[in-house]
């Protein structure tokens, strides 16, 4: 039923989102409103929300006639675990990426096609939604049947069946990264229309809002779910899937900040189309790098069915663009200036500059090792050295910007006004700075780092506006603000103040790092799931006990490390168990020591609560809507 | 609708040329990942390709598993070998090396073995198991020696020529016609 | 703010900020050097992962090979060389200056450059622009849109297609290279030195050698591509005819990470026995 039931619901997704595009575009040409379409959009959504309920019926039933079960699941394996493995797996996640698009989709299109701008958009986005359905029906073989049914599978890897973050983050992440098609498609749809002004402007602010609010928090999320199970301490390892979407989200917050630009400044009109395109297509580089193996090696790449799929999607779409802004360059609606050399238009340009910059980086340090080994070249490593020492400076000049930006005014301003604003955080961040100086001794580059960013911090809060109106408006950007001022600091004295120690305990004995002593107190085995788990109890110095363990799984002749975190808001004490020689009464652990590294955490969770804050204010001016005729509406602009 | 104007605003031209002008790199770049993608054939060999060949032996010195004192000086061909108790692909590789050992023991072929991150009680007791008690094995027990001769795992061997010049790296558990041959011709580079 | 104020204030943060420059220059201690050269040095048997964050035995071999030499007074550039002498250069982190490094400076280096210019170069042409007139709006006319678009999927097409076309000539090549090694051979302790390592694990698991087979195919398991896929096909073969209890494993993980391969079904009758 299931093998019957499933492929009919992919394809009916498909059809619908199919028959959606061509509605659309249909709608586009003649320029008039099509209200009915709304049933196709609602027919995609229906297929997706079908098909991959029919999955997690599967793998909740356990009916392992189903290849996607049979591969992924488990008679062992909890309720919560089981729902979440559907997107353990390349198969299964792509299914959840058709999801969301498909939400985003009916979002974008539950009205039907209204004006031009607004069916070119969905007919943009019901494209890429065919892609990706097609994508996951003709290469995915979900519901492909298995015979002889076997009586049980392997389960999840185990890294993805250990920790409750493994049901938010993907789809956190593919919430934000998938939403980029929303801009995306405007700014295609603004170019076949002509439109780049104010209408796609408004039309785009708050889909890339929740887009940029989610991809902030999926991207925290995941460094903390790492760094929560990994058990090497760390966060952040520069690794080609972390780096695939950050690509996007520094594309992304160049975005929402030029856009507002152009709101005020009626500038920068050709530059928001590019960069809502890259954003959407960095996204794309992203699913590329993730699914393809290419980084892996180039030649499983080529192997593999999906990796030259999806190259050529980014081609069609990097080629049509440009393709169409070629045509439609005149068209492209007049810029004005962004303001003298010392205004919030210019600082925000810098500003857009640093993160592309920051985000060729990324690219380049990802994919050059890719194609150094198409060029026979051997292997070139590319790794964290690399990227600090590039993008730290840059993030010192953004962490100014920062400052300056929100301090300046639009049109001009004058030096002595500004220093006069900007002076008391200056004084704070100098004294920040020393302290950090003289409490991380060594440590230069940390210490400027928390300067700059108490900084920030002080200009944030301490800043005013003349109008309490002003005040309730900019606090959402003023806490995402204030939130990168507190990553900052997380990330900059962790990294700096860190310190790990190893060694091997006996019963009784104690081993200590940084001034916390960690003493032995037992270790215990006991059977769980179908391997045993063994936990070695700690008691610290500073206070409170610490159980690290050891899970092995035997079925897949594994085991895995589950550290032990005892955290507080100066910093953490992280164990590891790296060893635990049966019937011994010695162990071998890993302490670390992470001074402020939940500052890091923390300070995400600001952005993402920033980003949530600009979302409650409507916007206040909207497109209206046309029965046909498309003329360029007269709106006014700023306050 | 009218067709687009004949002289479009020079803004719009710059526009249409960088356009143009970013059309190329990509185009190239998949050009080239395309033919250099299925340009070649096979993964590296799993051979060694030590960056130590053709060098100088690292040094070699140590306490072995049987209690005495070893340093390797040049002077004859040796064979280093690196394994461990823990190591299962070991277990079968060290016959074969033992059985090779004894062949050129007289005829100024040494074996060294290193022992790395193990534990001397293991060891014995893995030489004892696999018929390798002659063998002259280094204690590794930080696993530094391995380091010291590039080792990313175990079993790799190493020939090395009379004069000390690293000559050939196998990175797995070595075929003997191979290294038979290699030792051969460390040999017959001597003389 | 009164202007002596400001310039009070001023003045004392950047004496603090003169201070903070000047103070607690401290030498890095020998733990603080071994971290920071492990973070440094490429775990040669990871996926993306330095040698202060891994924990295989290669990685502890290294970090105690650095604190070793750290303790004997050895300064970063001599270890790093220490290293690249017995690993290859890729085995540092930061990447070479020679090969292909260099774009990784340039590329970053030339989007600030061109960022900067942009920036300055639209000040200049600033007035010019703003004297320009709107153009009359008009749609796309039909037929362009109809080009750009069966041009944007004609060369999104033709990617997968040049593809596949050339993956099919390099397998057309591979196949009677392939057949050749897979024939039946003489003696089973001859093993063909030079030729695919798994077509000879082959060998050895029809000729009934299990263990030898295991021995050769368990490193290359873990190996991308291709050569990966067989070797853990073979391995997992391999332990199953030598009754090892993690042959069940390994074909699971197989059928797990290649389930369109050729043998997977087959694979999965196997295990469901």
């Amino acid at each position: 039923m299931i093998a019957i039931l499933g492929p009919f619901l992919q394809a009916l997704c498909l059809c619908s989102a199919a028959a959606t595009a061509i509605g659309a575009a249909w709608a586009g040409l003649r320029r008039r409103p099509l209200p009915a379409l709304r049933w196709a959009v609602f027919g995609t959504l229906a297929g997706a929300i079908g098909t991959v309920l029919v999955v997690e019926v599967a793998l909740v039933r356990h009916d392992f006639a189903v290849a996607f079960v049979a591969d992924n699941g488990s008679r062992s394996t909890g309720l919560y675990y089981t729902v979440t493995s559907l997107w353990a797996a390349h198969d299964g996640s792509l299914l959840l990426w058709c999801l969301v698009l498909t939400g985003y989709l009916a979002v974008l299109g539950c009205r039907g096609a209204r004006d031009a701008l607004h069916s070119w958009a969905l007919a943009v986005a019901a494209a890429v939604t065919v892609f990706f359905v097609g994508l996951a029906f003709f290469t995915g073989g979900v519901f492909d049947r298995v015979s002889p049914v076997p009586h049980d599978g392997p389960g999840p890897t185990p890294l993805l069946s250990d920790h409750p973050a493994m049901g938010v983050h993907p789809p956190l992440l593919y919430l934000g990264l998938v939403g980029l098609v929303v801009p995306f498609a405007y700014a295609v749809a603004a170019l076949i229309t002509g439109e780049t002004g104010p209408t796609w402007l408004y039309a785009v602010r708050r889909p890339l809002m929740v887009a940029w609010t989610a991809l902030t928090a999926g991207i925290v999320l995941g460094a903390w779910w790492s760094y929560a199970v990994l058990g090497w301490g760390g966060y952040w390892s520069w690794d080609p899937v972390e780096n695939a979407s950050l690509m996007p989200w520094l594309l992304a917050t160049a975005l929402l900040h030029s856009l507002m630009v152009q709101r005020r400044r009626t500038a920068l009109t050709a530059w928001n189309v590019g960069l809502a395109v890259g954003a959407f297509v960095l996204a794309a580089v992203g699913v590329l790098l993730t699914r393809s193996g290419v980084v892996a090696s180039v030649h499983s790449f080529a192997g593999s069915g999906i990796g030259p799929v999806l190259l050529g999607f980014i081609v069609a779409i990097v080629v049509g663009v440009l393709a169409l802004v070629v045509l439609r360059a005149g068209q492209i609606a007049p810029a004005g200036s962004v303001g003298s050399l010392l205004s919030r238009g210019m600082a925000v340009v810098a500003g857009n500059v640093i993160l592309v910059t920051m985000c060729v980086t990324t690219l380049a340090g990802t994919v050059l090792p890719v194609v150094v080994q198409a060029f026979g070249g051997g292997e070139a490593s590319v790794g964290a050295p690399y990227y600090d020492r590039l993008l730290l400076p840059l993030t010192a000049v953004l962490l100014a910007l920062m400052v300056l930006g929100p301090v300046l005014r639009w049109e001009t301003d004058a030096p002595g006004r500004v220093a006069a604003r900007v002076v008391l955080p200056l004084f704070l961040g100098a004294v920040a700075g020393l302290v950090t100086r003289l409490l991380l001794p060594g440590h230069l580059g940390a210490a400027l780092a928390v300067a700059l960013a108490a900084v920030l911090a002080t200009s944030t809060v301490l800043e005013s506006t003349p109008s309490p109106r002003g005040q309730r408006q900019r606090l959402g950007g003023r806490v995402a603000h204030l939130g990168f001022a507190v990553l900052a600091v997380g990330v900059a004295v962790s990294s700096a103040g860190g310190t790990f120690g190893e060694g091997v305990l006996h019963q009784g004995g104690s081993t200590t790092v940084d001034g916390v002593r960690a003493s032995l107190v037992g270790v215990q085995t006991r059977p769980q799931g179908d391997g045993e788990r063994t936990t070695a109890v700690l008691r610290l110095s500073r206070g409170g006990t610490l159980s690290p363990a050891l899970r092995s799984y035997t079925a897949r002749q594994t085991t895995v490390a589950v550290p032990a975190v005892a955290a507080s808001p100066v910093g953490d004490v992280y164990v590891t168990l790296l060893s635990a020689p049966s019937g011994g009464r010695s162990v071998t652990i890993r302490v670390a020591v992470n001074p402020f590294v939940d500052w890091v955490w923390l300070g995400g969770a600001l952005m993402a609560l920033g980003g949530l804050l600009t979302l409650r204010r409507r916007t206040r001016i909207t497109a209206p809507v046309h029965d046909g005729a498309v003329d360029r509406p007269t709106i006014p602009v700023g306050t | 609708m009218s067709e687009r104007l004949s002289t479009p605003p020079p803004r719009a031209r710059r526009l249409r040329r960088l356009c143009l002008v970013a059309l190329v790199p990509v185009l190239v770049l998949v050009g080239v990942v395309l033919v250099r993608a299925n340009g070649q054939s096979a993964d590296a060999s799993p051979h060694g390709s030590s960056p130590l060949i053709g060098h100088r032996a690292p040094a070699l010195s140590g306490p072995t598993v049987s209690g005495g004192q070893y340093t390797y000086r040049p002077g004859a061909v040796t064979v280093v070998n690196i394994w461990a108790s823990w190591c299962s692909p070991c277990r079968s590789e060290l016959p074969t090396l033992v059985r090779l050992a004894r062949q050129w023991s007289g005829h100024g072929v040494d074996v060294a073995t290193i022992d790395t991150r193990d534990g001397v009680a293991l060891a014995a007791r893995f030489l004892r198991q696999t018929g390798g008690t002659g063998l002259l094995a280094v204690r590794d027990p930080k696993g530094v020696l391995a380091v010291a001769w590039g080792a990313t795992g175990v079993p790799e061997t190493f020939v090395v020529d009379a004069d000390g010049i690293v000559r050939a790296h196998w990175n797995g558990p070595v075929d003997p016609t191979w290294l038979s041959r290699e030792v051969a011709d460390a040999q017959a580079r001597k003389s | 703010m009164r202007r002596a104020a400001v310039v009070v204030l001023a003045l004392l943060a950047a004496g603090l900020l003169a201070v903070t420059l000047v103070v607690g220059h401290r030498a890095p201690t020998n733990a603080e050097r071994v971290q920071h050269l492990s973070g440094e040095l490429r775990c040669p048997t990871c996926v993306a992962q330095t040698v202060a964050g891994s924990n295989t035995p290669v990685a502890e071999g290294m970090r105690a090979e650095v604190t070793r030499q750290v303790a004997a007074g050895r300064s970063d550039s001599q270890i790093l060389s220490w290293f690249r002498q017995r690993y290859g250069e890729d085995i540092v982190l930061m990447p070479s200056h020679h090969g292909i490094g260099p774009i990784l400076w340039v590329a970053p280096g030339g989007a600030l450059a061109i960022g900067i210019g942009a920036i300055l170069w639209r000040r200049r042409r600033r007035g010019a622009d703003r004297r320009q007139q709107a153009t009359p709006e008009h749609g796309l006319p039909n037929a362009w849109l109809a080009a750009v678009l069966a041009l944007a999927v004609a060369s999104g097409v033709a990617v997968p297609v040049a593809f596949s076309l050339q993956h099919q000539t390099g397998a057309a090549d591979a196949a009677p290279a392939a057949a050749a090694t897979t024939s039946p051979s003489g003696s089973a302790s001859t093993l063909p030195a030079e030729t695919d390592p798994i077509a000879a694990a082959f060998e050895l698991l029809k000729s009934g050698q299990p263990d030898a087979a295991e021995a050769i195919v368990r490193r290359l398991a873990d190996r991308p591509g291709k050569t990966g896929t067989l070797a853990l096909l073979v391995l997992g073969l391999a332990e199953r005819a030598a009754e090892d209890p993690a042959a069940t494993a390994t074909l699971r993980r197989f059928v797990r990470e290649h389930p369109k391969h050729p043998a997977a079904a087959q694979v999965r009758r196997l295990l469901h026995q």
